[in-house]
């Protein structure tokens, strides 16, 4: 047994990480599966909190809801399209934007940069940043959603470390040589040589377009344009009830009830598509964060 | 080296055309999946191909119908709002054009976008159809962002069923008056009255009959008997399985009416969950500083020592509150609630088959009231700045306060989900029968709770008066009118109080004085209450209590208080 090699402090070492790892992983894990279960389960089973690890009365019923409930089709379809779009454009932008940066014969390289850390630190406010999308009259269209975090400065910096790092100088002196454009050096050269960081990149942006919730909030109006967590978040508050704030609890019992069955199904809905794509980004992600910030 | 700056320039203006490049593909599926139904009204959908266009024929169209928008707080319960019959009834009715503007359901994030909305100048909506604060009116209205309706309101040409509430209602008029005046004088919303006496009154006290029963006991009318019951409960095993698991007395602050000690307090002195009147009604006064809260206190904590009062029910959330009156043998023995939707299975749920209504206990000084709230109407429906026919907009708010309208907006259809017909109404019994109404509103088709069309979900000025709620149909399935039965009891049952305070509306800077106070102040009394009944802390540290209260500024409270009390009497 390979454990054995181990002295005793490092085999009581390891015991307690595994033994730690462990318990995070469960305390982690426990929400998903209880949400999943309870998905599957009646509205009554989860009020009277008789769900804890498997469906109680299993039924279908919240995800018969979920899928013949229009809102949420049109929500999904929105939320695809702002994450495909939205993160193309991020995806464009920052590693077109982290590949000037990092080349050193780029006059004025080191203000740009500056300019761009310093959104990273300093931001207008709500109110300036509605009155910018308005004025370019981007307000309740698909623009509003996308364009104003084109550019994450964040996200700007891996880039650029990264093919500062990864990318030998060398190569474009070489690719130069041989009589190859900047044009073509960029994309038949750096584009396939990042393909790590553009997937880290991609898994960042497209998560985050997926769970945007405040943008859409305040800069959609049209509910054909909204995305599913907006639908989601209407959809969990109905099952709450504040006495104080409403004028007829009675009722609001009453929705509640329905809302409870249905909110868990959509959840689910909701998490599922980027747990599926997770798998095929993971095996570039850890690799890609480490590049950037071991090198870095 | 000029070759290659060129080449430099070449490449970046090259980068940037790629963007806009891909920029472009991304938005053209969002233009075919949105076909931009906000400016062409639903007939011209289908012409419309771009927005010119749609601009084009919105703007022919206004000659033959007027446009206003409106925002709403949207129900996740509502189809489509565009289509709504709702919608097509005001449109029709009034010959005007909505186009809406949905705001997020979540009544925080609906008052983010608002202030944003108000905030970052430009176009706002003509109507935004949401409930607000009083101090929250009072700041738009004083910014200019919320129009003074009361010009409108006095004009019956403009608001003829405002004005014809006045007439037959003088005394909802006067109430609705002074509930959607700001302290400034301006009166800057409508309002939804649906006054329904079963929400007055929610913490309804559950006896288990069963119990009592099984131990031959009577039904509890003063406190000293209550605690004797609780006391039988505790100890002589009322559930007959052997083992101590009954829990005599619980409750749970997350549940609607579901805190216990608010229904056992006003056995002692009265109190809806902030300051009383005097029973001069003259005075504002703070109930929790009163020698009755204190006695209420030691008879709590005498119920808590013996083990009756369950000290759970100060931290347990609703689930687990839920999970206890539905356990398979029924372990709780007395519980506050406002409705039985926490029993599984409601009416039917076998364990509720246990409960029966128990009235107000009668207290050592003679009370016995119970917790009654004022019936506050929610202010709802402003217009904004941006409006350009004010009139149209009053107008249309006008509208819903027909009654024939407020009743549709909660009950859908008419005709078809609710009547008033004579044929419908005469075979049909009204939930309040037992005091002696006839049925007046008979519900056909009940489409509250469920995705529907017809109506916004209650979201809209409304103007119901009680005898509609008492003689509304009470929805009796073939010989069950156990719905109505609770109810009429709990009418009867739970009626006493003295003079309420009415909702004061405060000023700006009276708000300002007085609102982390009163926040404090009452998490504090909360808190505490929680503390003297579980014995963490002991009753003689009262005077303690006391000036810790008035140390939080519970005399500013007061003052200010009785300030905006005296300006309203």
């Amino acid at each position: 047994m390979k454990f054995r090699k181990y002295c005793i402090e490092d085999k009581f070492f390891y015991l307690m990480s595994y033994i730690i790892a462990i318990f995070v992983f469960v305390a982690v894990l426990y929400p998903f599966i209880y949400v999943v279960a309870a998905s599957f389960s009646s509205g009554n089973a989860i009020s009277s909190g008789k769900v804890v690890l498997l469906p109680v009365e299993f039924t279908l019923q919240g995800y018969e809801i979920v899928f013949n409930n229009s809102a949420v089709l049109t929500g999904f379809l929105n939320s695809v399209l702002y994450t495909v779009s939205g993160t193309a454009i991020n995806l464009v932008m920052t590693i077109t934007a982290g590949y000037c940066l990092s080349r050193d014969d780029v006059p004025g390289a080191k203000v740009i940069l500056f300019l761009f850390t310093f959104t990273m630190f300093f931001g207008g406010n709500m109110i300036t940043n509605y009155m910018l999308v308005r004025s370019l009259g981007f307000l309740d269209t698909i623009w509003a959603v996308i364009i104003p975090g084109a550019i994450s400065a964040y996200n700007l910096i891996i880039a650029r470390t990264f093919m500062q790092t990864s990318i030998p100088k060398e190569l474009f002196e070489a690719a130069v040589a041989d009589g190859c454009s900047d044009i073509k050096y960029y994309l038949s050269i750096v584009l396939p040589l990042s393909k790590p960081v553009m997937s880290v990149l991609l898994l960042f942006s497209a998560v985050g377009h997926w769970n945007s919730y405040f943008g859409p909030m305040i800069y959609l109006n049209n509910r054909k344009r909204f995305s599913l967590p907006l639908i989601l978040k209407e959809i969990l508050i109905s099952s709450q009830i504040d006495p104080s704030t409403v004028t007829d609890p009675e009722l609001q019992m009453k929705i509640a009830s329905m809302a409870m069955s249905i909110q868990y199904a959509l959840i689910v809905v909701v998490i599922v598509p980027i747990i599926i794509i997770y798998p095929f980004i993971q095996k570039h992600f850890a690799n890609g964060i480490m590049l950037g910030a071991v090198k870095g | 080296m000029k070759k290659r700056q060129l080449k430099k320039l070449a490449s970046i203006i090259l980068a940037c055309t790629m963007v806009v490049g891909i920029a472009g593909c991304g938005s053209s599926p969002s233009s075919s999946s949105s076909p931009d139904s906000d400016t062409a009204s639903s007939e011209s959908e289908s012409a419309v191909e771009s927005n010119d266009n749609a601009e084009t024929v919105a703007e022919e169209e206004s000659g033959a119908s007027r446009k206003l928008t409106m925002a709403i707080m949207q129900s996740s319960f509502v189809e489509n709002y565009d289509t709504n019959y709702l919608t097509r009834k005001l449109e029709e009715d009034m010959n005007v054009d909505i186009e809406f503007d949905i705001l997020p359901a979540d009544a925080n994030d609906a008052k983010t976008k608002l202030s944003v909305m108000a905030n970052g100048g430009g176009e706002m909506p003509d109507i935004i159809m949401m409930a607000l604060g009083g101090s929250e009116i009072l700041q738009y209205g004083q910014a200019g962002v919320f129009l003074d309706l009361k010009d409108y309101l006095n004009d019956s040409s403009i608001t003829p069923n405002f004005n014809a509430i006045k007439e037959e209602n003088p005394e909802d008029m006067e109430a609705i008056i002074k509930a959607i005046t700001s302290p400034d004088g301006g009166i800057y919303s409508l309002f939804d009255w649906r006054p329904e006496e079963w929400n007055f009154t929610p913490f309804r006290c559950w006896i288990n009959k069963t119990w009592l029963d099984n131990l031959g006991l009577e039904m509890p009318t003063t406190t000293d008997e209550f605690a004797k019951v609780m006391k039988a409960f505790a100890t002589q095993d009322p559930n007959g399985n052997g083992v101590q698991d009954e829990i005599p007395l619980t409750g749970s602050n997350a549940i609607w009416g579901g805190y216990t000690p608010n229904f056992l307090i006003n056995s002692f002195v009265f109190y809806n969950g902030g300051l009383a009147l005097s029973d001069d009604e003259k005075t504002v006064i703070a109930p929790f500083v009163s020698d009755g809260w204190r006695d209420a206190l030691t008879y709590m904590k005498e119920l808590c020592d013996m083990g009756a009062l369950d000290p759970a029910m100060f931290t347990m959330d609703a689930t687990m509150c839920q999970a206890l009156l539905d356990q398979d043998t029924n372990v709780v023995g007395c519980v506050c609630a406002g409705g039985w939707g926490y029993w599984n299975g409601g009416l039917d749920s076998p364990n509720f088959q246990d409960f029966t209504l128990l009235a107000p206990l009668e207290g050592p000084e003679g009370l016995d009231y119970a917790l009654y709230y004022n019936f506050d109407p929610g202010r709802i429906f402003f217009i904004t700045r941006s409006c350009e026919d004010p009139e149209l907009a009053m107008a249309v708010g006008d509208w819903f306060l027909k009654r024939e309208n407020s009743i549709s907006g909660r009950y859908g259809e008419e005709g078809v989900d609710w009547s008033m017909e004579e044929a419908d109404t005469s075979t049909r019994t009204a939930l309040y029968a037992a005091e002696g109404y006839d049925c007046n509103l008979a519900i056909l088709n009940n489409v509250w709770g469920s995705m529907q069309n017809k109506m916004w979900q209650s979201v809209n000025p409304e103007y119901v008066n009680i005898e509609y709620y008492r003689g509304k149909d009470s929805l009796a399935v073939e010989g069950d009118t156990r719905d109505a039965d609770y109810r009429a009891q709990g009418y009867a049952l739970y009626s006493n109080h003295p003079t309420l305070l009415p909702a004061l509306s405060y000023t700006e800077e009276e708000n300002n004085a007085i609102s982390e106070i009163q926040t404090n102040i009452m998490e504090y009394v909360d808190g505490q209450l929680a503390e003297f009944v579980t014995g963490n802390r002991s009753l003689e540290e009262w005077d303690q209590y006391l000036a810790d209260i008035e140390n939080m500024g519970l005399q500013t409270w007061l003052e200010t208080a009785q300030t905006a009390y005296d300006r309203i009497k």
